[in-house]
């Protein structure tokens, strides 16, 4: 259930600034905005006066300001910096009102997208440029970046870790990267986040390990860096997410849309999501557009946490959280600490009282008393940090009175805890100090959240007394760290084990996908060669042809060393300024293309040249302006003896191989091909001393026996079969078996054989067993024609119980072994197969009407094809119009519900049949089948057959 | 000797990955980068734009048509970790959306038609997918292999139906058990076979000193030689035969220049295609003698061929 309220505090509409980018100072009491024209910093000061004092400076820059940044840190609080096109300038805002530009960074060959100063070092700024380099700079020298990240792909976002102070994170498309700076030359790991452009990456502000991205394909996704291969969490939403950031109070998270889905933009631009546990839970509305920036106001009070926003209705809001907001992320909130003092002061009293230092076991009784000398204890941090000196497992790793922080560290039972606290500078008496947990701490997120819950409550607790709050607030860390439970060890090593392997074999989710194929070659239909290739301008650089070809696709990012330093490729699809100022809304979708980075690979000469040429980033679409893709075919017929006229012109007729053998001899000879036309001469010798064998046999003269055992009989035949078929003339080898049908069978050489393949052979060839010998295959298949049969199909139930009879003895003349019977029908298989690949289905028919299984057929009346069914009464398989078993008309028409006499269609698919006339007049207005089975009988049928290709 | 009949300008915005014509070779279906596939209808030197399908959200490294006694089929697979395939039921339409994997899939492959509706499909969470089509149900069984290679599976083929075997009748060959041949990153080739409702590991090939990039088992003609072709990112190509699918000899085929990432086996299985990262495309025949020789490159982009050694072969 989304609550739907606006709880803005403030409003500001700045329509003369045209500011495209908007940041809060340290203080946050100064808001920067930048525009193409102005620069202007407006205060908005606690008092909270509706004021218009607005400091401008004018700018006169041709480009927009794609983004605006404070400094973050104490010492650099009166720094910033503008992006704008390919480079940074820094201003330092001197004494209030004088914006000084102190510097520019130029380095980044293309737009810049995004920058962002170190947490702490305020001398250090990060800029990140879609010319897919990420620069660091030193701001003391600033003639060239002190580090340089380079990845393949732009890069629209960088972010410094809020806990960690040397982790840095870069998003490239649909990719995030985790740098350690000190290590520049890869990522310490990569994550194949979305599918779509990243628009927002924000670290957790909690926990060193934890982001949360959000995408062009409307997920918000939460990494743990570790375990990168799988987001922890996904939340989907229906509208691509501009950004998502974490609230720094529990674990709630803050979304800004590109349009909100289905619903009208004008309403619903400009809303602002707030997500607890994965649910849109509120929705602060107020700005008229997108809103375009949002960011915590700094240093308000834990209790009084405030955003500021800008949207492109050219108004700076700012908006408070709700109470129950606060409450429903679980964060500890000063006001209801009373109802549940009772509570906490029990648990926290036990701890508190173990140690000898201080009680709290007055603190009820003394509030009065406790709040007068507010004025003593407020000031000193000195004696905050001095009370902590001594502590039992907790040790103080840093404390700096200046920067009035200090840092804790804490170990126990296998995990580690470091605390920074941060007093403050403009405090009043009950300002606790500010708590953030630094990188090595091991716990998990939801008790990271409790124990600052807890702290804060001990520290409101105690300033409220008028005490010091860090000794207790520490007490309160180290208890609330006993408290968690115990991980075994072995739950804590094969933990750390499976990390490891983790993070080895998986951060790099492409490591283990093959490298895109660019160049291909296959053999498809009988004899064309399909062939696809990179244009021959596609060159890659001479540096990776020495290294090969990469073997995976992480190779595409991972390895910067490749390129070189003078490397410099554009991802074809970051062409704009990734930004929701651009006058036409927001970016389209772009899709994820890891092979930006395949082309990039290939054309980054091209890309290189291009841009330089034209100077414009608009070079749109991947490869453009390059050849596109091609596919030959190449006709290799030459290549193989496989001869389509040939197998058009060839005659089948294994009735009178004689004939068949002279006739294709001449074919042979009329194509041109002389060598065939010679062997198909011997065939037909061959042919006709078989021929002639059954008269021998009455004579049985020792001559005719000597012919047929003769080298030049069957002999002959085979080893002209073995030959070609060695040679691999599929065709030949194929068509000389089918010429001699004493192959077609192991009870060979008896003229029953003959007979048997006379009696099938005989068929008309334009008779329906053509066509069904093919479908019959697919109700073998069990797969469209499930009641329709052909004979041949019945042969096939009928095969085991001829078999043993038809094993017949070995006849003297044309000895040929089972094996070669059977190679024979397979040649004659395959050469059915290329047949019909050529179309050429009444050759494909003759050839598989002569590839037999090895039994003989049941019944002489198969001979022609015929529709069976089940009977419509009694179920039994039925030929002919009525049921021999009940004596009734088998077939029922499907729209009268009557048996059918007569002309009867069926579908091929669903197999209803009806009366010709009934099918006829229902499909006129009808498409599903009568019988209500809810097939489409005459666009399936249709398509059924439509794979058919008749010659 | 070779001549180009057809050459088309698919239109991709990006990098092809694959493109493979029908059985009858009248339609040609293309996959790219750009996350679409694409079928032309080709007639004599002309084609046209058949369709245009746009499912994936990833760039598709693979298409395969199916036999077309199952109408008009076409599977796609894709980085998207999903497998796709479509029919044309007038216009081109997603018949069944396959998305078990957890990594990209990186190819596709139909079983002989002889054996029903079967696709094989492999991905780089290192497991393989046998999707059947159940008649009865209108509905696509899957069997999963998980763990078939360490890393990830990046090719797979099935073994001819028509085989050898006597017990077999050629008509149908249905009974043939059936087999297929995988390469993956783990430097190995596996042969699995299909006992009961299992797919068993029977034999694993072990020659390749990198991943696998591709495997092809050849064509048979009923002849007892069976033969498989793998090549490798060692950018060499492994000739494997047996006798009785059991025992195998490897033969070296040559050493490349670069990655070899295809092989393919023409119809009649004597001759075979390799092309690789060096953009180049070779055929290769073996000789009487059991040598393979290359009998033309076709020089890629340029159109030419060399066909010197065909006439001594």
């Amino acid at each position: 259930m989304t609550v739907h309220w606006s709880s803005e505090i403030m409003k500001w509409e700045y329509r003369e600034l045209q500011a495209t980018a908007m940041s809060v100072d340290y203080s946050g009491n100064n808001v920067l905005l930048a525009g193409r024209r102005w620069l202007a910093i407006k205060h908005i000061g606690l008092d909270d006066v509706p004021t218009e004092i607005v400091k401008k400076y004018p700018r006169h820059s041709k480009y927009d300001a794609a983004g605006a940044e404070w400094c973050q840190t104490y010492p650099g609080q009166k720094l910033c910096a503008i992006a704008s096109n390919q480079h940074v300038d820094v201003y330092e805002w001197r004494a209030g009102n004088d914006l000084m530009c102190i510097c520019s960074l130029r380095g980044h060959t293309r737009v810049v997208s995004d920058t962002h100063f170190h947490r702490q070092d305020h001398n250090l700024i990060a800029t990140c440029s879609i010319d897919t380099f990420t620069y660091l700079w030193d701001l003391r020298d600033t003639r060239k970046p002190v580090v340089s990240l380079s990845a393949v792909a732009g890069a629209s976002q960088v972010q410094w870790n809020k806990v960690a102070s040397n982790l840095v994170a870069t998003a490239h498309d649909g990719d995030i990267k985790i740098w350690d700076y000190r290590k520049n030359s890869s990522p310490l790991h990569y994550i194949s986040a979305h599918l779509c452009k990243i628009h927002g990456v924000d670290w957790s502000p909690h926990h060193e390990y934890q982001l949360v991205t959000s995408s062009h394909d409307g997920s918000i996704k939460y990494f743990d860096i570790h375990s990168a291969r799988r987001p922890e969490n996904i939340i989907m939403t229906n509208f691509p997410v501009w950004r998502a950031i974490y609230t720094p109070f529990g674990s709630g998270l803050l979304t800004i849309g590109v349009g909100w889905g289905g619903l009208p933009r004008v309403e619903q631009a400009g809303v602002i999501g707030i997500w607890i546990g994965g649910a849109l839970t509120h929705r602060l509305v107020g700005h008229t557009d997108t809103v375009q920036t949002m960011v915590w106001r700094p240093n308000t009070l834990p209790s009084n946490y405030q955003l500021v926003t800008w949207g492109r209705d050219q108004t700076l809001r700012l908006w408070t959280m709700h109470p129950s907001l606060l409450k429903m992320c679980s964060h500890y909130l000063p006001d209801d600490s009373e109802n549940d003092d009772n509570n906490s002061d029990t648990s926290y009293a036990s701890t508190v009282s173990s140690t000898n230092d201080l009680s709290v076991s007055d603190s009820k009784g003394q509030d009065i008393q406790m709040n007068k000398i507010v004025h003593k204890t407020t000031t000193s941090i000195d004696e905050e940090f001095e009370s902590i000196r001594e502590m039992a497992n907790i040790e103080v790793t840093d404390m700096n009175i200046e920067t009035r922080t200090c840092q804790i560290h804490s170990e126990r039972n296998g995990y580690t805890a470091n605390l920074q606290v941060t007093f403050p500078r403009n405090v009043t008496e009950q300002t606790i100090p500010k708590f953030s947990w630094l990188s090595g701490t091991n716990v998990d997120g939801a008790t990271t959240i409790k124990i600052l819950q807890a702290i804060n409550r001990t520290a409101n607790r105690k300033k409220k007394e008028g005490h010091r709050c860090l000794l207790h607030c520490l007490k309160t860390l180290a208890t609330s760290i006993d408290e968690i439970p115990v991980k075994s060890s072995d739950d804590s090593d094969s933990m750390k084990s499976s990390q490891r392997s983790q993070s080895e074999s998986e951060n790099a989710g492409d490591s283990c996908i093959p490298f895109p194929r660019t160049c291909g070659a296959k053999w498809c239909g009988v004899s064309t060669l399909v062939v696809f290739n990179r244009p021959t301008n596609a060159r890659r650089l001479s540096l990776k042809h020495e290294t090969g070809t990469p073997r995976s696709m992480s190779s595409l990012s991972l390895t910067p060393a490749l390129f070189g330093t003078g490397y410099t490729s554009v991802s074809p699809h970051a062409t704009t300024t990734p930004s929701p100022t651009n006058a036409s809304g927001f970016p389209q979708l772009l899709h994820r293309h890891p092979s930006n980075s395949i082309t990039t690979f290939y054309f980054q000469d091209r890309w290189k040249a291009q841009s330089r040429r034209a100077g414009s980033m608009r070079s749109r679409g991947s490869i453009s302006g390059c050849t596109p893709p091609r596919v030959v075919l190449y006709a290799t017929s030459s290549l193989f003896p496989l001869n389509r006229s040939l197998a058009e012109k060839y005659y089948i007729n294994a009735d009178n191989p004689v004939d068949m053998c002279e006739r294709n001899a001449k074919v042979a000879s009329d194509e041109g091909e002389g060598e065939l036309s010679h062997a198909w001469g011997l065939a037909a010798l061959v042919a006709r001393s078989l021929a002639a064998r059954p008269v021998d046999h009455f004579i049985s003269g020792e001559e005719s026996m000597g012919w047929t055992g003769h080298p030049l009989c069957c002999n002959l035949v085979q080893a002209l079969i073995s030959h070609y078929a060695k040679s691999s003339d599929l065709q030949m080898a194929a068509m000389l078996t089918c010429a001699f049908s004493a192959f077609n069978d192991t009870s060979n050489s008896s003229s029953q054989s003959i007979i048997s393949t006379s009696s099938c052979g005989n068929g008309n060839n334009t008779s329906p067993y053509n066509t069904i010998t093919q479908y019959s295959e697919i109700s073998a298949d069990g797969w469209t024609l499930p009641i329709l049969r052909s004979n041949s199909c019945s042969e096939a139930e009928n095969l085991n119980t001829e078999y043993s009879a038809t094993k017949s003895e070995p006849s003297a003349a044309c000895v040929v072994d089972d094996a070669t019977v059977h190679l024979y029908h397979c040649f004659k298989r395959a050469y059915a197969d290329v047949l019909h690949r050529w179309q050429l289905l009444y050759k494909r028919t003759e050839v598989m009407k002569l590839v037999r299984c090895k039994f003989e057929l049941t019944s002489p009346g198969d001979g022609v094809g015929e529709a069976a069914w089940e009977c419509a009464w009694c179920g039994r398989t039925v030929r002919g119009p009525a049921c021999a078993a009940c004596r009734r008309l088998a077939l029922r028409c499907a729209v009268c519900g009557r048996g059918v006499r007569g002309l009867a269609v069926a579908c091929a698919l669903c197999s209803h049949a009806a009366h010709a006339q009934h099918m006829l007049a229902w499909f006129a207005q009808h498409d599903t089948c009568p019988a209500g089975c809810g097939c489409k009988c005459i666009i399936e049928g249709n398509s059924l057959w439509k794979g058919v290709k008749y010659v | 000797m070779i001549s180009v009949l057809n050459t088309i300008d698919t239109g991709h915005e990006d990098m092809i990955h694959d493109a493979e014509l029908d059985y009858y070779g009248l339609r040609l279906a293309t996959c790219s980068s750009d996350n679409s596939v694409k079928i032309y209808d080709i007639k004599s030197g002309t084609q046209t734009l058949a369709a245009d399908l746009k499912g994936h959200f990833g760039p598709v490294w693979q298409v395969a048509w199916a036999h077309p006694k199952f109408g008009n089929l076409l599977a796609s697979c894709s980085y998207d970790r999903k497998v796709i395939i479509w029919k044309e039921l007038g216009e081109w339409s997603k018949l069944y959306e396959y998305t078990g994997h957890e990594s990209s899939v990186n190819a596709v492959a139909w079983a002989p038609a002889e054996y029903g509706l079967i696709l094989a499909c492999c991905s780089s969470d290192g497991s393989i997918s046998i999707l059947t089509y159940n008649q009865d149900g209108s509905t696509w069984d899957v069997k999963k292999v998980p763990g078939a290679h360490a890393i990830g599976v990046n090719s797979v083929s099935w073994c001819p139906a028509i085989s050898a075997d006597l017990s077999l009748d050629p008509l149908t060959n249905k009974d043939a058990p059936k087999r297929l041949v995988t390469g993956g990153c783990d430097n190995l080739i596996k042969i699995w076979k299909e006992q009961g409702d299992q797919w068993i590991e029977e034999k694993r090939l072990d020659m390749h000193m990198d991943w696998v990039r591709d495997v092809a088992w050849a064509p048979s003609l009923g002849l007892q030689r069976s033969m498989i072709a793998s090549c490798s990112q060692d950018k060499r190509v492994v000739i494997w035969s047996s006798d009785d699918n059991i025992s195998w000899t490897p033969t070296i085929l040559n050493t490349f220049d670069d990655v070899v990432w295809s092989v393919s086996w023409s119809l009649t299985g004597n001759i075979l295609a390799v092309s690789g990262g060096d953009n180049k495309v070779s055929l290769w025949r073996e000789n009487a003698d059991g040598q393979w020789l290359c009998i033309s490159e076709v020089a890629k982009g340029l159109g030419q061929t060399t066909n010197d050694e065909r006439s001594t072969l």
